[in-house]
């Protein structure tokens, strides 16, 4: 089965979420994170993302303002509407250049699901997300 | 520490607590056998093998004797929260007082003989005494404390988190003729075993309805290999071997209002008579305890007990409820998540639900109050058990077309609170705060109300420390309410009274509690002329007082009618100008007009059916 990976932006309407196109393989799509703060390219690997298949995604997050990113990444993926995770951890990798490359991701449901970035800096986690919908 | 004295007390006691010979052949517990009906606010049990029943009230904070003909006696009063009792090797007693930090030694008339624990616990619960020691579960610190029954501190073990050792709110403790001592880990819903040495051992349980798992443990007795444990939210009783193999259940989710005869509601505390044949278990949200003996062990008796099969969660309201706009969100402790309902029509409906169990980002263990933005559609919510804040929002705009929609709400961020005392609150406050509820003045700036430290302490917009309110004043404070200007605080404090904070100086002024116009709050609103509408859960009323203190009118009492009420928590005013209180033991939202007039009711229909009717002899019986 197939995936089609719809970007999301900060606050977009319901449409959107539908909408948005799917970005080509070799291209990133960007996210902003719920309040702001952070700015996040991402790329997923492989494009179309399998129903059962691990896949992974590499990461660009920055300060929207610009300052130094100075934060820690961790990444999580949830089906909201079934209240339930993944049933992997997924592992976060350093890459050159800061970003980070984030493995063992894998759907065990078809459905609509939300990958997680949360970034914290001091005592304050944010969270830039995106989904997918595995049919 | 050398533990070695606690180990050979420990072993001494062996003889006085080893298993029956029989108790294999023994049917198991489980068939009702009475309701004691009238006891309010039922807390901590001692149980004789004759039936006689010691009951701890936490309101009011007296102890009671029930003997088995009903004859009721007061053996202690003026009791400062007591939450559990346990008798002593000479007939003594022993009494956590919450809200005053201690446990009491009484003697067998009541009389207190001694103090234990001072300046070492915070917010005592659970109470065991095995040989020459006693063991203190410490919801407050988190933790488990060991004395000596002269009050000598002997070791302690826990802490906060959800690791192996750790704790979030420990209920309660018993401990083994090995001397293994058995925590109730509420808020990871799980029992953990420790050495008798406060090693750890292992743990069991997570939660979840299903047989084996937990929704809140609450009460745990050890009777020679059986160790039976409350479990509050899924309103029964689970039996367990020492390595947790699930043994038996008993105990039905009450459906009827102050439902009995064996179906329970929120069981929060646990006892088990010396001979192992009796049980009881206390129900504060219907002010009753049940007493259970063993079946007959028949095959009637074997088929009853195998048709009880899961504990299914309920749809209960939590104890908050927040409205912005036409928006009313409460949170719903069964699945830990919050709900969202718009409310602008006759019947609210729902439109959405976020969050659920978890301690990752977004999750909740425990939500406490929160906060509608004005004007803006961000929900704060407060997790003292994770020691969290939490924000998310609702996604588009109030004039649009509202329907159901389980993605119209998503997390934003969080603030933990445990880092942040690390990082910038180490000069001001002596622990990490734990948030029960907050509130926020027009310019955005959050008022947290930090039960652990008793105070209020007030964020920036920007999540930046400002100041702290109230430290050394509030004693155990549940609800806040600030104006716009953010110079008039207003907080409900259950053990003081009804605080204000005015100006730039938080100068402090008190309507104390006078067991009579205020016994019990937990919530207020206040009107725009600064009329202050309280929830006393003791009373089952709305309290109004003018905006010097002055007390204006009430309504409710105990009951299910259109003007009553049953321990009300949450109360809000809606975008009408009228009052939505939560009706928090009758499962229901009632709406009231500010003069106390009966506007509306929304819930389960067995608790709203006889607030349909004016005239509630008019009303259909319950089984029709």
């Amino acid at each position: 089965m197939r995936a089609t990976i719809a970007g999301l932006l900060a606050l977009p309407c319901a449409a959107m979420l539908l909408a948005l196109a799917v970005p080509p393989p070799t291209l990133e799509a960007e996210v902003t994170s719920n309040d702001g703060t952070y700015r996040v390219r991402y790329r997923v690997d492989p494009e179309l993302v399998e129903f059962g298949e691990r896949f992974s995604v590499e990461l660009w997050p920055a300060r929207s303002d610009g300052a130094d990113f100075a934060s820690t990444l961790t990444v999580d993926a949830r089906m909201p509407q079934h209240g339930h995770g993944m049933n992997r951890e997924p592992i976060v990798e350093d890459l050159e250049g800061g970003g980070f490359r984030v493995t063992n991701l894998y759907f065990h449901m078809p459905g609509y699901w939300e990958v997680y970035f949360d970034l914290t800096r001091g005592a304050v986690t944010e969270r830039a997300q995106f989904s997918l919908d595995i049919e | 520490m050398s533990h070695a004295l606690p180990a050979l007390l420990l072993a001494a006691t062996v003889a006085a607590v080893a298993p029956r010979q029989e108790d294999e052949a023994r049917p198991p517990l489980g068939q009702h056998l009475r309701d004691v009906e009238g006891i309010e606010d039922p807390a901590g049990l001692l149980l004789e093998d004759d039936g006689t029943l010691l009951v701890l009230q936490r309101q009011p904070g007296r102890l009671l004797r029930v003997d088995p003909d009903g004859t009721r006696a007061v053996v202690a009063q003026d009791l400062q929260r007591p939450l559990d009792l346990a008798r002593g090797p000479e007939g003594e007693l022993y009494v956590s007082e919450s809200w005053a930090r201690r446990v009491l030694r009484l003697d067998a008339e009541g009389e207190v003989q001694d103090i234990l624990g001072e300046r070492l616990l915070l917010r005592p619960a659970g109470l065991a005494v095995r040989g020459e020691l006693l063991f203190v579960a410490d919801r407050g610190r988190h933790r488990v404390e060991v004395f000596d029954l002269d009050g000598e501190h002997r070791f302690g073990f826990g802490g906060h988190g959800t690791g192996e050792g750790e704790l979030i709110e420990p209920r309660d403790v018993d401990v083994d003729a090995a001397g293994r001592i058995f925590v109730t880990d509420f808020g990871n819903s799980r029992v953990q075993v420790f050495d008798a040495e406060g090693r750890y051992l292992r743990a069991w349980g997570d939660w979840g309805p299903f047989p084996g798992l937990f929704t809140g443990p609450t009460g745990i007795v050890v009777r020679g290999e059986e160790v039976h444990v409350a479990d509050r939210g899924n309103h029964r009783v689970e039996v367990f071997d020492a390595d947790g193999e699930l043994l038996d259940r008993f105990g039905l989710h009450a459906l009827k209002p102050r439902e009995g005869g064996g179906f329970l509601h929120y069981p929060a505390s646990l006892a088990l008579s010396p001979d192992g044949e009796l049980a009881a278990l206390a129900e504060p949200p219907v002010d009753r305890v049940q007493l259970f003996c063993r079946t007959g062990g028949s095959p009637e008796d074997e088929i009853r007990r195998q048709a009880q099969s899961l504990a299914k969660p309920g749809a209960h309201y939590g104890m908050e409820l927040e409205i912005s706009g036409p928006y009313l969100a409460i949170s719903e402790p069964e699945s830990h998540s919050i709900v969202f309902y718009e409310n602008s029509a006759d019947q609210p409906r729902q439109v959405t639900r976020i969050s659920g169990l978890g301690t990752k980002t977004g999750l909740l263990v425990g939500a406490g109050g929160m906060d509608f933005e004005r004007g803006r559609r961000d929900l704060w919510v407060c997790d003292p058990s994770l020691r969290r804040l939490s924000l998310f929002r609702l996604r588009g705009s109030e004039e649009d077309e509202v329907g159901y929609d389980d993605l119209m709400a998503r997390f934003v961020k969080s603030l933990d609170m445990a880092r942040f005392h690390d990082l910038e609150l180490r000069d001001q406050l002596p622990a990490a705060p734990e948030p029960v509820a907050l509130d926020r003045d027009a310019r955005g700036r959050l008022y947290v109300l930090d039960r652990r430290n008793a105070c209020v302490l007030l964020l920036s917009a920007e999540l930046a420390f400002v100041e702290v309110v109230g430290l050394g004043s509030l004693g155990a404070p549940t609800g806040i309410e600030v104006a716009a200007d953010g110079l008039t605080i207003h907080v409900v404090d259950p053990q003081r009274g009804l605080w204000r904070f005015d100006g730039e100086e938080r100068e402090a002024s008190l309507v104390e509690l006078d067991g009579e116009r205020l016994v019990q709050p937990h919530d207020l609103a206040v009107s725009s002329e600064g009329e202050r509408y309280v929830t006393d859960v003791a009373l089952h009323q709305v309290v109004v007082f003018d905006a010097a203190g002055r007390f204006l009118r009430s309504w409710g009492g105990p009951g299910l009618r259109r003007d009553e009420l049953y321990k009300p928590r949450g109360i809000a005013f809606d975008p009408r100008g009228n009052l939505v209180v939560l009706d928090h033991a009758n499962h229901r939202l009632m709406t009231f007009t500010p003069e106390g007039e009966y506007v509306g009711v929304y819930g389960l229909r067995l608790y709203t059916r006889l607030a349909r009717y004016p005239d509630a002899a008019e009303a259909p019986r319950e089984d029709e």
